[in-house]
């Protein structure tokens, strides 16, 4: 039995001082046990307010709360968002309070019904559920999507989902724990969504869902995510289906347009003394819920007495995909002749749902003065001044001006930096580098003139390499290769060289055997000089030599 | 050498007198309300300008073509962030649409004091002040008790020009679109049958994510879809 508890006016401790307007606003105004609902509390001034406990009726509770700011077209607004959920089933009302500044903020209903019984029929189901089984043109009925799984659910795809015969939202995903159902554990994902009527009749729902179910199980997958995913086709165990009805005729006024919900309107005009042809604009302000993403503010239509500019809606303020918030319409109305004493009465009607009754709100008729010529016997002089008027209000539609100058209009391709640019920035650099590189080997020569030595041995061992077979003194060749090459990577004055001498300045890191290799070649080098006579064999010394030289160079150069 | 340069200053001559010319020819036009012509005007101008991506805007606007106008805006936006003439046209044609519209993003706002090419020959110019205070750094011991001095800020300078060049790029601008046709559908799949996602107002800019045949998914806030690539004006 549902259960209403009425709060009374609680002081509404706002810590610090009270920030513009402040409204109160539920996301949803039915949510199942299973399901949490936001509580949106919304400031407009500027600076950050420190967020004021909210007092809950017994059966509701604060589940988590959080808090986030927007910046739209310069204006902020703060928005501390209280999640909520529920303990048992029942109608609660949130509020009303009053706030520091006398303000109050209405109260909140809120009905909470049992969690939807639900009966596994598979390891991969879904369920589709509206807030009512019958509903009126544009009375906005929320759908709520559930899908259940034995595994973690991947992507879900809606098709054949009917398009025509209402006006649907997007689905906005909202938090659901999972469910155990004949003691087996369920994944659960939740979607609510809100569609509105635009005709009598019924509407059948029987959509397919293609939902994406990442395999599990394997250490791998616990580790790096899902190897792969299987798609399943899963429809619906049996359609929805809901049924439309118009309005109903008894009691409805002449100019009702089709609007539900409940409103409330406010209109001003100013300025209210105006000579001919001086624009007046009217702000009509349209609050409420229900259709109001549908409904324009009533507003003029041009009369002989006024001629009147099309009305321009220049606040849309609106919530719970356009169930509720403010829409303010802006129109310029010219009075054409003198004498005028009234604006007539604005009207807006409306079904009201919650008393099964048709509503009218009047805003007006609003006083005014207007002097000076009428239209019809206007001068040359005033028939100007009334198209500048126009004119301006077209200039006002469009634009500031034009501008005089073309600037410098370049190809996008030229704005696009290529090769060339970054050749162009990139050449100092390597230059840069290139300098500095070769600045460094020069100054480590200057510092040290035997690195320049040391650095050609290489070379010129490749050279003597090649005079050694021109040479017709082998022993002679050999001696002067071998002594070059020595003299080249150890940096030793040119001159004799003995094996005595060369001891103490060998890299203490030498192979032994190339050492000792080194020596022999020493050796036979001073026995062929002072031997003399013709050598045998020439052409096999000089091939070992060859084969010596590199492990000799490689060892020296340690 | 000297004939080639004379050909090529002859050849540019005309597109050099040309582009003033037409601007003002389309600015005549408008103010006669002679909009179709302004355009065609405006548009027959070769290369890419904010003066003239901002009137050719306020003609769409006067044609009812508001979607291409917004465009336009756009782009002038991105070129020039700071100009107060497209920020209040831009303005007064997405509230006419009712849509939202994001901001251009912060790092181009600081860098939009210069445009595109100023940019890149102001960070090319650094680029070998730099490469030069090297050389003479390596090569000039005196310079080179400087360097702390003078390499640092350079490089600081070097880095930030080059920032300014990358948030200047025309490809940041060439990623948006705007929605042509009121109650666009997007889709999850780039399929004509494929299920609809949301429907986005006329006028909504938009980021192009992926391009595949002709439909392309785009970013809209947190919403992605496909949508069918007609149904986009892209900057």
């Amino acid at each position: 039995m549902p259960r209403v508890l009425l709060l009374g006016c609680l002081f509404l401790q706002l810590c610090l001082p009270l920030l513009g307007e402040v409204t109160l606003e539920l996301s949803r105004d039915t949510m199942s046990m299973d399901e949490t609902v936001d509580l949106y509390l919304r400031s407009e001034k500027r600076g950050m307010f420190k967020a004021p406990t909210i007092p809950l009726p017994d059966g509701l509770e604060i589940f988590s709360t959080s808090q986030r700011t927007q910046i739209i077209n310069g204006k902020a607004e703060f928005t501390q968002a209280y999640t909520i959920r529920a303990t048992k089933p029942g109608t609660y009302s949130i509020g009303p309070f009053q706030t520091q500044d006398g303000g109050i903020l209405p109260g909140q209903k809120l009905t909470v019904t049992p969690a939807t019984a639900v009966r596994a029929t598979n390891d991969l189901f879904v369920t589709l559920d509206a807030s009512t089984e019958s509903t009126m043109i544009r009375q906005t009925v929320e759908l709520t999507l559930s899908i259940f799984s034995r595994d973690p659910i991947g992507d879900i795809n809606l098709l054949n989902f009917p398009e025509e015969g209402f006006e649907i939202g997007e689905w906005q995903e909202i938090r659901a724990n999972g469910r155990t159902l004949n003691n087996v554990r369920y994944y659960q994902k939740k979607f609510v969504n809100r569609i509105t009527p635009t005709q009598a009749g019924t509407l059948e729902f029987d959509p397919v869902f293609r939902i994406g179910v990442p395999e599990r199980g394997s250490p791998r997958s616990m580790l790096f995510g899902p190897r792969s995913v299987r798609t399943e086709r899963v429809p619906l165990p049996e359609p929805l289906t809901l049924e439309v009805r118009e309005p109903p005729t008894n009691g409805r006024p002449q100019g009702y347009a089709g609007h539900i919900g409940t409103f409330s309107l406010e209109a001003e005009i100013s300025p209210t003394t105006v000579r001919v042809g001086d624009p007046i604009t009217l702000r009509v302000e349209l609050e409420g819920t229900g259709s109001l993403k549908q409904a324009l503010p009533p507003h003029y239509e041009t009369t002989p007495e006024f001629k009147v500019y099309q009305p321009k809606v220049v606040t849309e303020d609106l919530r719970r995909d356009g169930l509720s918030g403010r829409k303010v319409l802006e129109q310029v109305i010219i009075p054409t002749q003198p004498g005028l004493e009234a604006l007539p009465q604005l009207v807006f009607h409306y079904y009201q749902p919650d008393t099964d009754s048709y509503q009218s709100l009047t805003a007006g008729p609003f006083p005014i003065s207007v002097t000076g010529e009428g239209v019809t016997s206007l001068t040359e002089g005033s028939m100007t001044r009334l198209q500048d008027v126009v004119e301006t209000e077209l200039l006002g539609e469009d634009l500031i001006f034009l501008k005089r100058t073309p600037g410098n209009p370049t190809s996008l391709e030229s704005l696009t930096p290529g090769l060339v640019f970054g050749t162009g920035a990139g050449l100092p650099f390597a230059l840069w580098a290139l300098t500095a590189l070769w600045f460094r080997q020069r100054e480590a020569q200057q510092q040290d003139p035997s690195r320049k030595r040391r650095q050609q041995a290489p070379k010129r061992l490749q050279q003597r390499l090649r005079a050694l077979d021109a040479d017709e003194d082998v022993w002679k060749a050999v001696w002067e290769v071998l002594s070059g090459t020595l003299q080249d990577r150890l940096d030793l004055p040119a001159g004799e060289l003995h094996a005595q001498e060369l001891v103490p300045v060998l890299p203490s890191g030498m192979d032994e055997q190339v050492k000792q290799e080194l020596f022999d070649w020493i050796q036979r080098c001073e026995q062929a000089r002072f031997s003399g006579g013709a050598t045998p064999d020439s052409a096999s010394i000089r091939e070992e030599l060859k084969a010596f030289l590199p492990k000799l160079d490689k060892e020296v150069s340690k | 050498m000297k004939q080639a340069l004379v050909w090529i200053c002859l050849g540019l001559l005309p597109i050099l007198a040309d582009t003033p010319t037409r601007f003002a020819e389309g600015n005549v036009l408008y103010s006669q309300r002679d909009f179709a012509g302004a355009l065609e005007a405006f548009e027959s101008i070769e290369g890419v300008s904010p003066e003239v991506d901002y009137n050719i805007g306020n003609t769409l606007m006067r044609l009812g073509r508001k979607e291409e106008a917004i465009a336009r805006y756009r782009r002038a936006q991105w070129l020039a962030p700071h100009d107060p003439d497209i920020q209040a046209n831009l303005k007064r044609a997405v509230e006419q649409q009712s849509v939202s519209f994001p901001d251009i993003p912060v790092w181009r706002k600081l860098s939009g004091w210069w445009g595109p090419g100023t940019w890149q020959a102001v960070f090319l110019t650094l680029c070998w002040l730099t490469g030069g205070a090297g050389i003479a750094c390596a090569v000039w011991p005196k310079a080179r008790v400087n360097a702390i001095w003078i390499l640092p800020p350079a490089g600081v300078g070097v880095l930030l020009c080059g920032l300014g060049v990358w948030s200047s790029l025309p490809s940041h601008f060439t990623q948006e679109a705007v929605i042509a046709e009121q109650d666009a559908v997007t889709r999850f799949e780039p399929l004509p049958d494929a299920t609809e996602k949301a429907k986005l107002p006329s006028g909504t800019v938009v980021q192009l994510l992926e391009t595949q045949r002709d439909w392309v998914r785009i970013q809209s806030g947190d919403h992605t879809g496909w949508i069918e690539a007609e149904d986009l004006v892209t900057l």
